[in-house]
């Protein structure tokens, strides 16, 4: 049960966390054995810079703190200017340690204690002291814990009891530094649901106004609420440790609203007694007053009944303390309310964790059941497919046509009903691609303010869903093409201006799903990328020679900030330009049988453009021949299906080629390239058929015996020693119970 | 904009941002007697209500919001 003070971006921040301690863990032993491995290395660097980054989202400053020593060590050896020893390794696992013990208490208690500092400073100044040269970066300040703790105050009380029902008492003390964040806490507060008392407390402890930092936030709030916990705290979520709630439980309300009434009628006779003017109509205002105190006493008070007459002589003889005294009788049993009086004693203190969380409305099932469900439906369709061929074997084998026609309309039913069933699954593990965005607007703040950018960042489409796996592996390359485009992409204010733009940046992030595909687009009006500058640098690097480069065109070009190895940061910064590149970010989605599109203009802006499967659990193939095998085509990747003659077919040196929509794509054998030692079988009057296919930038015609059916199909992984060819990406069984090999396109060329 | 400043009162309208609270601290430290009013302002950043706290002013009328009035009554009532 996860405790309701974690939010879900937390809850996925552990999760990854996790995954990435554990790779770590894994790397840094590898290391210790083989501490040449300069990929295993690499992917240690990365893992590192990618927890560094994603604890940065939240307010840990210990974690932070440690990652980053973490990272510069790591960044020093991979640059081969250190050798990795027994201390490093020693020193990266106690820090490894701390990080997942910190996590582990996130995970328990949604935050941390604030006494990890030190350990924190002590691991973080261990792995600097392993550097030659220390990075002179001061500790991060441990934030002062919040003043949200305290006795409910007396004016709360006394709101609360004119309102029936259990309460809640909210203290809001904002971070003094939350307006840099662009935080409006009084807004936060204003929009705290349920609201029924409020005010705004600490200015009196505002210095005055000429010394006033009007940016440091000090007042805080104070506020009742009817709405439940839940509801606070979901409103809270962004804050919730600068917020304290204490529970006021139902109060009779009218035995308090009695006492209060009580209470004020009281103080009020005794304000009146106490006038000492002569006035005429003393006599009778003092009659009335004692008849008002007869009354409050007549239920319980009978010895005041009685002593009142008296008393009532007394103070018309100008001596009222008898009366007085009476009235502070009367006012015993109820907590007096006059201006003088104290508060009514304040409730107990309820611990918040101690309130029921709200009751989920979903179910949370282990995603391996899911999985496993997927799994069965994959062999319920292989199951459906192999009716078709039962039918035929019905007529033709048996010779029972009536049979076959049974068969043929109990299949219908099967197809539909699993066809459902799919359906039905593959929403289950749709996910929203808000889960990604919802970092956003805090990474672009706080990355924009570090580098001096001033930057208004657009989310579109959230609500856009795709398959979770999907969903939650497009966090990462995101993530690195958002910090690419605020650090390399957009200028500063200054230079903006001298340009003639809008002083804020631009940073649009938009999703939408266009037929079976999520199309992700991040566009900026930044500096754009220069085409002469890759080109020169992909020259210095060695990625392309020098004719090479001169002979793309612009659009070519700016490709090659895909190559490995790239990276055209001037200055090394912590935000990117570690050379964890964009190879990197295209290998990613790539592995999502996804792509990735670059477009930029010099000066106006880059748009990239990331296009992903809704799903990768069913993928529709084109099942085709050849060499009289069945291979099947995953239909994302093909344009066209056409036959041609041999006389449409052009020689260009040793290649041959074909003109197809004023493009002119190489043709290649698939005999060819799966090597197969035969031509591929042309029809009789000497066409060919040819599978026009989309190969990233490029298009090939490829040349196969002839095209059968598409299918829905569910892969399965290629496993043992078949796992090592690149060329298919899976395996799924056919109607018949043959096995289908699937292409993978990217790496048959 | 949300806050004009004039000779002798300021006028708040609408949602004061947090970017006006530079302007407004120097505008009533520049003479002391100046009024604020509140009449049409709907939100005002804590920016910019720090600034008011510290520099006593009191707003001769309530937001006509019910809401920010709510707020802003005891506050400005005990100031």
């Amino acid at each position: 049960m996860i405790h309701s003070a974690i939010t879900p971006l937390m809850a996925q921040f552990l999760a990854e966390g996790e995954e990435l301690l554990e790779g770590i863990g894994a790397q840094v032993m590898a290391l210790e054995t083989r501490p040449g491995d300069a990929a295993a290395m690499g992917e240690l660097f990365r893992l590192v810079h990618t927890l560094k980054g994603n604890s940065g989202l939240f307010d840990l400053p210990a974690m932070t703190h440690v990652l980053h020593a973490a990272e510069d060590v790591m960044d020093t050896v991979r640059q081969g200017r250190m050798a990795l020893t027994r201390e490093h390794v020693d020193r990266l696992l106690a820090a490894m340690d701390f990080v997942g013990t910190l996590c582990a208490e996130l995970g328990r208690n949604g935050s941390l204690s604030r006494d990890h500092g030190g350990t924190a400073n002590a691991l973080a100044q261990g792995l600097r002291a392993l550097l030659a040269a220390p990075a002179g970066e001061a500790p991060e300040e441990v934030a002062t814990p919040p003043a949200t703790t305290g006795p409910v105050p007396a004016e709360a009380m006394t709101a609360a009891l004119r309102h029936p029902g259990g309460l809640w008492f909210l203290r809001y003390q904002p971070d003094p530094d939350c307006f840099f964040r662009g935080e409006d806490p009084f807004h936060t507060a204003r929009g705290t649901p349920g609201l029924v008392w409020q005010r705004i407390v600490g200015g009196e402890a505002l210095p005055a106004l000429d010394t006033l930092d009007p940016y440091r936030c000090v007042i805080g709030f104070e506020m009742l609420s009817e709405a439940a916990a839940g509801e606070i705290e979901e409103h809270y979520r962004y804050d919730r440790e600068r917020l304290g709630l204490i529970a006021l439980p139902a109060t009779d309300s009218g035995a308090g609203l009695a006492q209060a009434v009580r209470a004020c009628v009281l103080a009020t006779q005794r304000q009146i007694i106490a006038l000492d003017d002569d006035a005429p109509w003393r006599p009778g205002r003092l009659a009335a007053a004692v008849a008002v105190l007869a009354n409050l006493a007549a239920p319980d008070h009978h010895d005041v009944l009685a002593l009142l007459p008296a008393a009532q002589a007394e103070a018309l003889a100008g001596r009222p303390e008898a009366l007085l005294a009476l009235i502070d009788r009367l006012a015993e049993p109820a907590a007096p309310m006059g201006p003088s009086a104290a508060p009514p004693p304040a409730e107990e203190a309820v611990d918040p964790a101690l309130v029921a969380p709200p009751q989920g409305r979903s179910l949370r099932v282990e995603q391996g059941k899911i999985d496993r469900l997927m799994g069965l439906i994959g062999e319920m369709v292989v199951a459906r497919n192999a009716l078709p061929f039962l039918a035929q074997r019905a007529e033709k084998v048996y010779g029972s046509r009536e049979m076959a026609r049974e068969i043929k309309a109990q299949h219908a039913v099967i197809n539909r009903v699993t066809e459902e069933m799919q359906d039905a699954i593959m929403r289950i593990r749709m996910t929203p691609i808000s889960v990604v965005f919802q970092r956003f607007p805090r990474l672009v703040r706080d990355v924009s303010r570090k580098l001096g950018k001033e930057v208004e960042l657009v989310l579109d489409g959230e609500e856009t869903e795709a398959d979770k796996a999907i969903i939650e592996a497009l966090g990462d390359p995101l993530v690195h093409l958002v910090r690419n485009s605020l650090d390399h992409g957009l200028e500063s204010a200054a230079e903006r201006r001298a340009c003639g733009k809008a002083p804020a940046g631009r940073l649009a992030i938009r999703a939408h799903q266009e037929g079976d595909r999520i199309l992700v687009d991040i566009s900026d009006d930044g500096r754009g990328i220069d085409p002469a500058r890759i080109r020169a640098k992909a020259v210095e690097k060695g990625i392309v020679d020098a004719a090479a480069a001169a002979a793309m065109d612009d659009a070519e070009a700016i490709q090659l900030i895909f190559a490995a190895g790239f990276s055209t940061a001037e200055t090394i910064s912590d935000l990117s330009g570690r050379g964890v590149g964009m190879d990197a970010v295209r290998n990613a989605i790539q592995a999502l049988h996804g792509d990735v599109l670059l477009t930029s203009a010099k000066g106006q802006g880059t748009q990239l453009r990331l296009v992903l499967p809704l799903s990768m659990a069913v993928t529709r193939v084109l099942v085709l021949e050849a060499a009289g095998q069945l291979f099947a085509m995953p239909v994302d990747v093909v344009i066209e299906t056409k036959r041609i003659a041999p006389a449409a077919i052009h020689g260009i040196k040793t290649d041959r080629t074909i003109v197809h929509r004023d493009r002119i794509p190489p043709m290649r054998d698939l005999n060819a390239l799966l090597g197969i030692p035969r031509p591929a079988r042309a029809a009789a009057d000497g066409e060919q058929s040819l599978l026009v296919v989309r190969l990233g930038e490029s298009v090939v015609a490829l040349v196969v015996d002839g095209f059968r059916e598409t299918l829905d199909v569910i892969q399965k992984p290629l496993s043992g020693v078949l796992a090592g060819i690149p060329a298919y990406s899976g395996t799924t069984l056919m109607g018949d119970g043959s096995v289908l090999l699937v292409l993978n396109p990217r790496m048959l060329l | 904009m949300p806050i004009r400043l004039l000779k002798t009162r300021a006028v708040f309208t609408g949602e004061v941002r947090v970017e006006e609270a530079d302007a407004l601290q120097a505008w009533l430290g520049e003479r002391p007697g100046r009024r604020v009013e509140l009449a049409q302002c709907t939100h005002l950043h804590p920016a910019s209500l720090q600034v008011l706290l510290a520099a006593r002013v009191r707003p001769a009328k309530l937001p006509a919001d019910p809401a920010l009035a709510a707020w802003l009554a005891p506050l400005f009532n005990a100031n």
